[in-house]
């Protein structure tokens, strides 16, 4: 780890890849859960200094970390189905490319969600410039407005989405790391 | 331009533009089925139950904003240039009788 980023950890106390890379650790070594290794791991300034986040972040993905590993080895995938259910690279690849397929959808509509905006407003445009009287695109001006504002909101809600489903992608691409080096 | 031209360039407005908002509307509801069956399979493919309870309630959020959406325009945008369609096309065909 270069200083920069240990530097960056203690001033954050953020022990997250820490905690969760420890709990995976001892899991694949199938010895019993010990969160207090935390304390040999925090750097001493976080005894002080955003103590509270440290210890949380490191002990709640310690926990994470673990139950992972365990899902690993014991090949349970789910904790909703049945006992005994294996748990496959290729279930992986399959989530992953049912994400993948939502993350694109959601990605085109976005896009065109946008395109369409624009073009209804040129559309508009090209009503009130002699097409129609202003009895009828004034309000219709308004009507854009106020469509504008719910795209905008939908565009941010697809992107929160977006970012979510990265966050899976990237648990299940660790998780598959994991399946292939046990 | 004639007042005939003028009520046809108006009328064909009217059909280009809900036409564009038609195709929006039938946009967002393919997305949010395949979202939707999205949410399903991985149910039924023994997806992590966490994660797969934050993907249902972003559904299920995508979908309320989907709706919203969707109603809006249909009934502040469509409904209201569909009145001026049905105007024009009255006026229309009081010029060709």
């Amino acid at each position: 780890m270069s200083n920069e980023n240990r530097l960056f950890k203690i001033y954050t106390g953020d022990y997250t890849k820490n905690g969760y890379d420890s709990g995976i650790s001892d899991s694949k070594k199938h010895i019993p859960k010990n969160k207090f290794k935390v304390l040999k791991i925090l750097h001493p300034i976080n005894y002080i200094w955003k103590f509270g986040n440290s210890f949380d972040s490191f002990t709640k993905n310690y926990d994470k970390g673990y139950l992972d590993g365990q899902r690993v080895n014991h090949q349970v995938y789910s904790s909703t189905q049945p006992k005994g259910t294996n748990m496959t690279t290729d279930n992986f690849s399959n989530h992953l490319r049912m994400l993948n397929e939502v993350n694109t959808n959601l990605t085109s509509l976005k896009r065109y969600m946008n395109d369409m905006r624009e073009n209804y407003k040129k559309q508009i445009d090209v009503a009130e410039n002699g097409l129609f009287l202003e009895d009828f695109t004034n309000p219709l001006k308004e009507k854009h407005q106020r469509f504008s504002g719910k795209v905008d909101g939908m565009i941010s809600q697809i992107d929160r989405d977006l970012g979510k489903i990265k966050n899976q992608q990237e648990h299940i691409q660790r998780m598959m790391q994991i399946a292939r080096n046990p | 331009m004639s007042n005939a031209q003028s009520l046809a360039n108006q009328f064909g407005w009217t059909i280009t533009t809900k036409d564009s908002l038609n195709n929006l509307n039938g946009e967002i509801r393919y997305v949010e089925n395949k979202y939707g069956d999205m949410v399903d399979m991985l149910a039924q493919g023994g997806y992590f139950s966490e994660m797969l309870n934050q993907i249902k309630q972003m559904h299920d959020d995508f979908s309320n904003s989907a709706s919203d959406l969707t109603k809006h325009i249909e009934q502040e945008h469509l409904a209201y240039i569909e009145t001026q369609s049905k105007s024009l096309m009255s006026t229309m065909s009081q010029f060709s009788k």
